[in-house]
């Protein structure tokens, strides 16, 4: 079933067709919300929140081919509402990358699998060292492939801003990567 | 490393001429005290002189040159490598492959780069734990509303549930009652004002109309008891006859009243023309009043007895009373 017509029926009220669109979308909700927070816990909660949100504002998409710059904006909005209130709170223990974390595979055989999920590791642990608008830029246009129109429109910053901040995002992401060891000793 | 003085860049200019003998001596001195007292660039002219320790292979001169000069290139290759995707078009340029291959932190930014960049887009999906989607269902079928539902009902929804929505409502409708009819400054106002009158009036005559009421009560309930509350209509019909009979026979009483006063007012003042005209008039009254009683002049309005006199309106209740008993 396309999407058109799974969204039609979800603002009918049809529960199966909200099940396959939660189905079809959790992996990157659950992506974009462990981008942010960085810990599968607090991206666990996040990404179902922004499901409910989801869920509760879906008679507002009427354009099938907006829906997932919408649902990303939304998840954006609730990472970032996520992140506020774990600073306003007292942490209860340094945030942890969890190694435990089911990232997509590729199909790679086992040694390349294990490889790709270490990098993944790094990289998502050189993001916790990003200020937050980089973060926000390598989360949303690196990963989730968004114009840098979208972003702009998203992080309320102009278009020079983020072109000029995406590749700066790039470069200190790399710098992250190597200061953690992820240089050439690390692939040696 | 950058130079950190202006007499290091004076000094780097002298260098040439430095090398090849061609300073004038008071130039010279001043180079050579510079070169004393400034450890970089002492290692410099070291290692140009070739006389350096570092001067085996470890010591880059370049390195020692560009702290000097415009420092190392390193930010404009950066500027290459993070604006080159998966094309990696830097790698074309020979000058920046030749910085790479001088550069160590560059060439560890452009490892991690290359392997980095690939991989994010993958990143842009991972799977939650088996639970997740069990998670949503049940927290989205707990937040009750319904996906399509409008904006209007949400919006009423959640007034409704607001702790102060009672206060709220209560607030509004007592508002909107004083604007309706509380304000002075409304038309609605007026409309108050005279009901309110109006109210004043029936009051008013509301003690007069209860003692009607209790005296037609007390005539009428004989009559009730002697149908046994079984005929109403022409109980009704008899209660309404008592009433005509009562007025007509007050009217005619107040006539002979009349004729019996203008009757004796003539025999005081000896005109007996205009007492035998009296005593005619008198007579027809109290026939009239007699046919009143009686119910002869049932249903006819009372006329008087001719003699210029118009109809009276009916008397108090105990005239009527008494005329009736």
């Amino acid at each position: 079933m396309d999407l058109v017509e799974l969204l039609r029926r979800c603002r009918m009220g049809d529960e199966l067709a909200w099940e396959a669109l939660v189905r079809r979308h959790q992996a990157r909700v659950y992506a974009i919300a462990y981008g942010y927070v960085g810990d599968e816990e607090e991206a666990h909660d996040a990404a179902q929140e922004v499901f409910v949100r989801v869920y509760q504002k879906i008679h507002t998409c009427r354009d099938p081919e907006r829906f997932l710059p919408w649902m990303i904006r939304i998840a954006r909005s609730v990472c970032v509402d996520h992140l506020r209130r774990a600073k306003a709170r007292p942490p209860a223990h340094d945030v942890p990358v969890d190694d435990a974390v089911d990232l997509a595979s590729s199909g790679l055989d086992p040694a390349e699998q294990t490889m790709a999920n270490a990098r993944r590791r790094l990289i998502h642990r050189a993001l916790r060292k990003l200020s937050e608008i980089s973060r926000e830029i390598i989360v949303l246009k690196e990963m989730q492939g968004l114009p840098q129109e979208e972003i702009a429109s998203l992080l309320r910053v102009p278009l020079g801003t983020v072109k000029s901040r995406a590749n700066r995002a790039r470069i200190e992401l790399a710098r992250a990567v190597v200061a953690l060891g992820g240089g050439p000793e690390h692939e040696a | 490393m950058r130079p950190t003085t202006s007499r290091c860049r004076a000094w780097l200019d002298a260098l040439a001429d430095y090398l090849d003998d061609d300073l004038p001596p008071d130039e010279r001195r001043r180079f050579e005290h510079h070169a004393s007292v400034c450890p970089r660039c002492a290692a410099l002219l070291a290692t140009v002189r070739g006389d350096s320790p570092h001067c085996e292979g470890t010591f880059d001169v370049a390195e020692a040159v560009l702290a000097h000069t415009s420092g190392p290139a390193c930010c404009v290759v950066e500027r290459a490598l993070a604006a080159g995707d998966e094309s990696r078009p830097h790698a074309a340029d020979p000058l920046v492959r030749e910085h790479l291959a001088h550069c160590p932190p560059c060439r560890a930014l452009e490892e991690a780069l290359a392997w980095m960049v690939p991989l994010l887009p993958e990143m842009g999906e991972a799977q939650p734990d088996a639970t997740f989607t069990a998670d949503v269902l049940r927290a989205t079928r707990a937040c009750g509303s319904a996906p399509g539902r409008s904006r209007l009902t949400e919006w009423w929804k959640q007034a409704t549930s607001a702790p102060l929505f009672q206060w709220q409502a209560a607030y509004v409708g007592a508002a909107f009652l004083v604007v309706l009819g509380g304000s002075p400054f409304t038309p609605a106002h007026g409309v108050r004002g005279l009901l309110a009158g109006a109210f004043a009036r029936v009051e008013e005559r509301l003690p007069g109309a209860d003692a009607l009421c209790e005296q037609l009560a007390s005539r009428v309930s004989p009559v009730w008891a002697a149908t046994g509350g079984r005929v109403r209509a022409p109980a009704e019909s008899l209660v309404g006859e008592i009433v005509r009979r009562s007025r007509t026979a007050a009217g005619a009483a107040d006539h002979v009243w009349s004729d019996i006063q203008v009757l004796t007012g003539a025999l005081r003042d000896g005109e007996y023309a205009l007492a035998s005209e009296g005593v005619r008039l008198l007579r027809a009254d109290a026939v009239s009043l007699w046919k009143a009683v009686r119910g002869g002049e049932v249903g006819a309005p009372f006329t008087g007895g001719g003699t210029g006199f118009e109809p009276r309106a009916p008397r108090t209740n105990t005239r009527s009373a008494s005329a009736t008993s």
